[in-house]
Formats: structure tokens, C-alpha cells, sequence
């Protein structure tokens, strides 16, 4: 049987990452095929070629017969590529029929919507895919998960050829998890092909027929799926030695406790009881969406909870808004950088003093002097990369502007610092500088919080890692613990029972 | 680009509004001797005093991103109840300003709190008290001028300083401390920091609920001021005083070149916005155009203002 789709040799840079390097994958007709990797490996960038977000640099795909040096979104729509992403692109207030033949109607005549003959041919799909949709219901009135069915449906009306499900199930819960999986065995022999990304093993276990791995921007291993085993699977995505960026610290675990949480509840987190000690990273390990971002809101107040303790020095801890825990000595570097940490318009000097400005002021009139002599400090001692203070943070790199807003964060001089993914979409030099920035503030006696999704460098820099999963603590490891399979089967749902936490 | 040549192509680029401003001038002047005379000048600076010191309130709310369309009837509902209170009333001089201000602050400040607390879209917040203090200023006498202000009050805006009018002193004041507050103080910062990125403010620990309540209330007691400084130059307390005047400020702040969705703008700019619609006001006053035709114009001018800033948006 011919491939319906193959990338053929396909390689792409951006500034400072080889995202993709000569990437050779095929794609059957009717198959359900995984692409699996840890976070970076290059799944997204491989599948964005197909809408042209992303143009390859060398190498070129082939579709239904024809070779392709890149894609552009009405072409692909055209040509039968399907790529759904995790936010759905639907009119909630239009109905399950209407949006199905958004921008291609039926009509009667020049003007006049055809809408019986709509609704009809909506009955017609819904009925040959199995799928239980009324045509007349508003799409805003739907759940995610049906909501998901119309977007494909859509698919199926524009006889998609290849289907791209980019973590279809992050948001459905078990119930529509089985629906979709029963809507993708029905397309599936009408020979369209699925290409599945997931972090969820047992659902690739459970739907695909084949599984690529990527690692790095290449190729590990492409086999049948039901030629791995688990443990291989896990071993082949994650399997490298933690290379020497990773400086040896010494950790002191399990002296001072600065940071406690029992019971803690609200924000999509359930029940999380932990512990942070003075001069330690702990790592928050889990899936993306497993509550780590969540649990942080609470912490810095950004999020109200719902029930449960926070201790802060052995203290009653209960920030109402960041402000307050900002006070109290705990910070947050947000895991969004341009939406939620940086005024990008600004200048480095005004993004860096905002936290402080206060404090810099006398008499409510800012001492520009000291705001300068503080700025320049910052930049000196993190190795921020600016022309001058009075350059606007959006024309730094990522690198730097992640420096800047940990700058922002440790200018309130805290305790504790809660940083959200600190190196995405960060190159491997400013990775190295970050972390030993890291390491210079454990020395120094702080207490850090990293949340992180890329397994190495949750491993190579925490001294304990605590995995969430679905909103619950699953499972605590010392280092010497410290293993990536054991967090992954932490970090996925089988491990989750109902009320149940573990603490060391 | 942090080392830009002092070019004249970048010294129009910055201040580009400032030369409008000049070209303008230069064109009454040549049009007309009468125009460019010292005493028209104080005319103009008298005649622009009631905007441009309500712009320079409007400045805080537009730098937050948000509007506030109930200026011209705060104008209006103060002229109101402080003419009520000195002649009607026969209170103190003081006493009736002093109301009228709680009056305003008050307003600004329930502004505020539907705005930031129940997130209720700014536009249509100060719309509905655009309307509800319509409806006050002319219920309050059932749509009757006030008249016989006494002259202890007319003195704020018809009284000099040597040569200067007290209203362009008034507005010369607000200026300096506006710009003290938005350059010098640490608040200052506040408000362009939650028109440039609102979370991103928040999540660096500023309260920010808090800093646009203060910035309606803050566009309440400068149009408080803009309304007192009204009513006594016309010594007259008129429902219809403040009618309009949101289209006037909104105009200046627009043209000077504050952004309308937030996060830059400067005190010049704002005097320069008021100052360019005074001269065109006065200008075409003298070369007899028709009102409606100045209505015209002053449409088209916000829209080339506003298209203007767009467009350097985009290119940015």
C-alpha cells in the first residue's frame, strides 16, 4: 500500500534549536498513527508544516501523489489535511449544523440558505458516523467533548484525507474519551488517516496502530504498536544520559520547612498536602493540565482557594492577591513570559523595578537613581544581554527575557520562588545560564518551586520531585528515587484514586 | 533601537503633533492679522482651560486602557449643584464647591468599582452615568439656568493674575501635577503598566482592581475642576454647560497622541490635543465659518488621529 502522507528527509531550524533534523516519517491510509515525544522533541513543529505555520528548510512531503515544499491553511483545507488543535475553532452561537457547513452552504439559490437540505445532510453524517448530534442544537450549549465531534465532522463533510488530533483528550473526561475513541474506529474504515499526539500512554496503547517517537527534532523509532512494550516506550522518549549542564548541587532536603500546604483544594487542585524545605528545588512533575500552574496560582494568591491550609515559616499563609504573598516573601515567574510576565512595550529598567517601585519611593516620588543602580545590578549579576535599560523587552531573546522576569521576581528579594517552566522556548546556552541562576539562588538560601514538563530538566534539577496528576499530589520521590518511568506512571491516570495522597 | 539619531525625520516622527500644532497657528496667522495677536493667544489658552483640564483626567483612563464617556455631564451635574448651593441654597462659596467635589469623586468612584469589580465594559458603565447625570442636571431645577452667582466665585474664572486668566492658571497647575504624578511618583507607573499587560501587572504584585478605580475617580475630580472653572467663567449655572465636552476631550487626548487602548501617552500631548482644537475653534471662528462645517472637521480630524496612531500600531 502507497503512504498517503511522508515527510521525506524534512529538517527545520529556528534561532538557536534544530527543531527538526532530517525527519523521514509515512502516514497509511486508515491507520492510526502516534507521534510521541517529550515536550521540544518536535511534534508540534512537525505537524504545523501541514498548515504552513511552519516551512521546512530542507526536505519535502508528500501527499496523495504529489510532493510538497510547504502548505499554506486554504490549501490544506482543500486538500483534505485536518489539523485540529486543542482550542477549537467554533461560532458557539451558531448550531451543530450550521457550523458543520460554515463558509460552504448549501443554498437554494444565489442568496437563499438551503437550511432543510443543511440539517439533512448534517442527519445524513452524524447517522453514517455514529455519532449522536442533533443538527439543530447550538454548539455553545454543547460539551467539549461534543463540541470536539463537530469540529471533526467538519473534517469528515470537507472529505478529509488525514486527520491530526493534537491531545485530543486533555479536556473530555472518560465518558467522551470512549466516544471518541469510537468516532476515530469508524473513520478509520473509511480509510482516513488519524495521526494521534498524546502524552497519555494507555490511550496510544489502547487506539493507535503504529507509533513514532521523536526525540531531539529526530526519528527515534517508528514500529507497531503492538511491538513496544510500556517500559520500551517510555525508555525510547525519554532514554538519554542527563548531559553536564546540569551542575552537582548539594541539596539539604528535609531541614527547615519554609513552605507547607495541607489539604489544600480550589482552582482545579484537590487535597494537595506538601512540603518545601529552605534551600531546595522541588520539582512539580505531571502532565501539562495536571493542576501544577493551578497549585501555583493559589500560592502567590493569584487564585482563591477553597479550602485547606497554607504555612509560610511555620505561619498561617493566606494571600488574597499576589501583592500580599509578594509581601510575605514568595513570588511566582509566570509560565507565560509575554502574556503574563512582561509589559513587552516597555523598557527592560521599567519591566525589572515594577514589582518595587514602592519601596524605591520616598514621599510617593520615585528615586530614579536607585531604580538605575538596581537595574543595572540585575542585568550584571543574571547576565542580562541588552543594548541599554531603555530597550523595550520585546526586541530581547527569549533568553534574556526570561531573565528579566526572574530580575522582576527576585527584586522583592523573597524566600521562596515559584518559577513555571523556566527554559521553554529557551535555547540550550541561555538554558545553561538559567540554570545556574537557579543553582546561585539555592546558594544564597532560598527555596525554589519549579514546575517543569521536560522530564531531563525536572530530573537534573530538583532535589525532590512531587508528580501531580488530574489535579491530585500522586507521588513524592527523594533523589535518590529519582526515576523518569516511575513520574510517568505517577503522572498518568491509573495511579489516581479518590481521596488519596501520598506525602514521602 | 536604543541609539536613534536626533534626525528631523525622527523629531517629526516623536513630536509630529507638535508641528500640526505649528502649521495650524501659521495658518490662521497668514489667513488672518487678527488671529495671531497676544491677546487672542490668552484667549485661546483661556478657551482651552475647561478641555484640556478634563483631558488631562481622561489621560489616566485612557493609559488603563479603558474610557469615560460621563465627563461633559459631570461638567454639567457640578456647574449644577454648586450654583444650587451658593444661590438657591445660599450656602458658603466653599462649602458648595466643596459639595460638589464629594459629588463628583463619588461618581467616579462608583464608576470605578462597576468597572473593576463586576467587569462591566467601561463604555457602557460611563455611558449610563453619562445619562443618569443628564437627566439629574436638569431635574435639579426642572431644566432651568441657575443665575446671580455671587463674586466670590466668579473670580475662578473670570479673574486675572496680572495679565493671566486664573483658568489658565488653574490649567497650568494641573498640568505640572499630572506630570508629577505620572513621572515622578511610583503610582505613576501603575497606569501605564496596566494598559501595556493588565495580568502581567497584577501577577507583579500591583493591585490593579485598584489603580482603575483610582483612575475614574481621578477623571471625575479633573472634570470636577474643568465644571467649577466652566461655570463661574460663564457665571451661570446651565444644565447644557458640560454637553459635548466628552467628544472634545476624547478628541484631544486622541490627537496629542495618547493611545486609546492603553499604555503610552504624555502630558503634552494632551495639552497640545486641546490646544490644536482651541486654535481651530478660535480660527475658524475669525474666518466666520459655519458651526456645523467646524463639526465637520472636527470628526474628521479625531478619525485621521485615531488612524494615525493605528497605523503606527500596526507597523510596530
Amino acid at each position: 500500500m502507497e503512504p498517503i502522507l511522508e515527510y521525506r528527509n524534512v529538517s527545520k531550524a529556528f534561532p538557536g534549536v534544530q527543531a527538526l533534523s532530517d525527519v523521514s516519517v509515512n502516514f497509511m491510509p486508515g491507520e492510526v498513527h502516534a507521534l510521541v515525544g517529550e515536550n521540544g522533541a518536535g511534534k508540534s513543529t512537525l505537524i504545523k508544516m501541514l498548515t504552513g505555520v511552519n516551512v521546512p528548510d530542507q526536505g519535502e512531503i508528500y501527499y496523495n501523489g504529489s510532493t510538497y515544499k510547504s502548505f499554506n491553511p486554504k490549501m490544506s483545507r482543500k486538500l483534505g489535511l485536518g489539523v485540529m488543535y486543542q482550542e477549537l475553532s467554533l461560532v458557539n452561537e451558531l448550531s451543530v449544523a450550521e457550523n458543520i457547513f460554515l463558509g460552504n452552504e448549501p443554498r437554494k439559490n444565489r442568496f437563499l440558505l438551503d437550511r432543510k437540505k443543511m440539517e439533512e445532510e448534517s442527519q445524513r453524517v452524524f447517522a453514517d458516523l455514529g455519532v449522536n448530534l442533533k443538527p439543530d442544537a447550538l454548539v455553545g450549549t454543547l460539551s467539549v467533548g461534543y463540541q470536539q465531534m463537530v469540529e471533526l465532522c467538519r473534517a469528515v463533510v470537507e472529505e478529509a484525507k488525514v486527520l491530526v488530533l493534537d491531545e485530543p483528550t486533555a479536556p473530555l473526561s472518560s465518558n467522551e474519551v470512549e466516544i471518541l475513541f469510537r468516532f476515530i474506529r469508524t473513520v478509520k474504515k473509511k480509510g482516513i488517516t488519524i495521526i494521534y499526539i498524546s502524552h497519555r500512554l494507555d490511550e496510544i496503547f489502547e487506539i493507535t496502530d503504529r507509533i513514532t517517537v521523536l526525540r531531539d527534532g529526530k526519528v527515534i523509532t517508528t514500529k507497531n504498536t503492538e511491538e513496544f512494550s510500556r517500559d520500551e516506550l517510555i525508555h525510547c522518549m525519554v532514554g538519554r544520559k542527563l548531559t553536564e549542564i546540569y551542575e552537582p548541587r548539594e541539596g539539604v532536603s528535609g531541614g527547615e520547612v519554609v513552605l507547607e500546604t495541607r489539604n489544600l483544594s480550589g482552582n482545579g487542585v484537590k487535597n494537595i498536602s506538601l512540603k518545601a524545605y529552605r534551600g531546595e528545588i522541588l520539582g512539580l512533575g505531571g502532565l501539562v493540565g495536571a493542576g501544577r500552574t493551578e497549585f501555583a496560582e493559589l500560592l502567590y494568591g493569584h487564585k482563591k482557594r477553597d479550602s485547606g491550609e497554607m504555612y509560610l515559616n511555620g505561619k498561617l499563609f493566606s494571600p488574597q492577591n499576589p501583592g500580599q504573598a509578594q509581601r510575605a516573601g514568595v513570588v511566582l515567574v509566570p509560565e507565560d513570559r509575554k502574556q503574563q510576565g512582561l509589559l513587552l512595550d516597555m523598557t527592560v529598567k521599567y519591566n525589572q523595578s515594577l514589582p518595587i517601585v514602592k519601596q524605591l519611593s520616598r514621599y510617593a516620588i520615585l528615586n530614579e537613581k536607585e531604580e538605575t543602580k538596581l537595574a543595572n545590578y540585575y542585568c550584571d549579576n543574571l547576565g542580562i544581554k541588552t543594548p541599554s535599560l531603555k530597550q523595550k523587552v520585546k526586541n530581547l531573546s527569549g533568553g534574556n527575557q526570561q531573565k528579566v522576569v526572574i530580575a522582576k521576581g527576585l527584586a522583592s528579594e523573597p524566600e521562596l520562588i515559584i518559577i513555571d517552566e523556566p527554559t521553554r522556548g529557551v535555547d540550550v546556552g541561555a538554558k545553561r545560564e538559567l540554570y545556574h541562576l537557579m543553582n546561585q539562588m539555592i546558594e544564597q538560601g532560598k527555596t525554589i518551586i519549579m514546575i517543569s514538563s521536560d522530564m531531563e530538566e525536572l530530573l537534573g534539577m530538583s532535589d525532590r520531585i512531587a508528580v501531580f496528576c488530574e489535579g491530585r499530589l500522586t507521588g513524592t520521590l527523594g533523589k535518590n528515587e529519582f526515576d523518569a518511568e516511575v513520574i510517568l506512571k505517577y503522572a498518568s491516570s491509573e495511579n489516581v484514586a479518590e481521596g488519596e495522597t501520598y506525602e514521602q | 533601537m536604543s541609539n536613534e539619531k536626533r534626525s528631523f525625520g525622527n523629531l517629526i516622527k516623536n513630536y509630529g503633533i507638535v508641528f500640526v500644532l505649528i502649521v495650524v497657528i501659521l495658518f490662521f496667522g497668514i489667513a488672518n492679522p487678527s488671529f495671531a495677536t497676544a491677546s487672542n493667544f490668552i484667549t485661546i489658552l483661556t478657551q482651552v482651560s475647561v478641555v484640556c483640564i478634563c483631558s488631562l483626567g481622561m489621560m489616566f483612563v485612557l493609559l488603563t486602557g479603558g474610557i469615560d464617556l460621563s465627563v461633559g455631564w459631570i461638567i454639567s451635574s457640578v456647574g449644577m449643584i454648586s450654583a444650587y448651593c451658593m444661590v438657591n441654597l445660599q450656602m458658603n462659596v466653599f462649602a458648595s464647591c466643596l459639595l460638589a467635589v464629594a459629588f463628583a469623586l463619588l461618581v467616579g468612584l462608583v464608576e470605578g468599582l462597576l468597572i473593576a469589580k463586576l467587569k462591566i465594559p467601561p463604555f457602557i458603565v460611563t455611558m449610563a452615568f453619562m445619562n443618569i447625570l443628564k437627566g439629574f442636571s436638569f431635574l435639579m431645577t426642572s431644566g432651568k439656568s441657575i443665575y446671580g452667582i455671587p463674586d466670590s466665585f466668579k473670580v475662578i474664572g473670570q479673574g486675572k493674575i496680572g495679565e493671566i486668566p486664573i483658568p489658565v492658571i488653574i490649567m497650568f497647575a494641573a498640568i505640572f501635577i499630572t506630570w508629577v504624578i505620572v513621572s515622578k511618583t511610583y503610582f505613576g507607573r501603575y497606569f501605564y503598566a496596566v494598559g501595556g499587560n493588565e495580568q502581567a501587572t497584577r501577577l507583579s504584585g500591583v493591585n490593579t482592581d485598584m489603580v482603575k478605580i483610582l483612575t475614574y475617580v481621578i477623571s471625575a475630580g479633573f472634570a470636577c475642576l474643568a465644571g467649577l472653572v466652566q461655570m463661574s467663567r460663564i457665571a451661570t449655572g446651565a444644565p447644557n454647560n458640560g454637553d459635548g465636552y466628552e467628544f472634545d476631550v476624547i478628541t484631544a487626548c486622541c490627537l496629542g497622541g495618547v493611545s486609546m487602548s492603553g499604555g503610552s501617552g504624555k502630558v503634552y500631548q494632551v495639552f497640545v490635543g486641546a490646544m490644536i482644537i482651541a486654535v481651530l475653534n478660535n480660527g475658524l471662528i475669525i474666518l466666520h465659518v459655519n458651526t456645523y462645517i467646524q463639526l465637520v472637521l472636527k470628526g474628521v480630524i479625531l478619525l485621521l488621529a485615531v488612524a494615525y496612531d493605528c497605523v503606527q500600531k500596526n507597523r510596530a
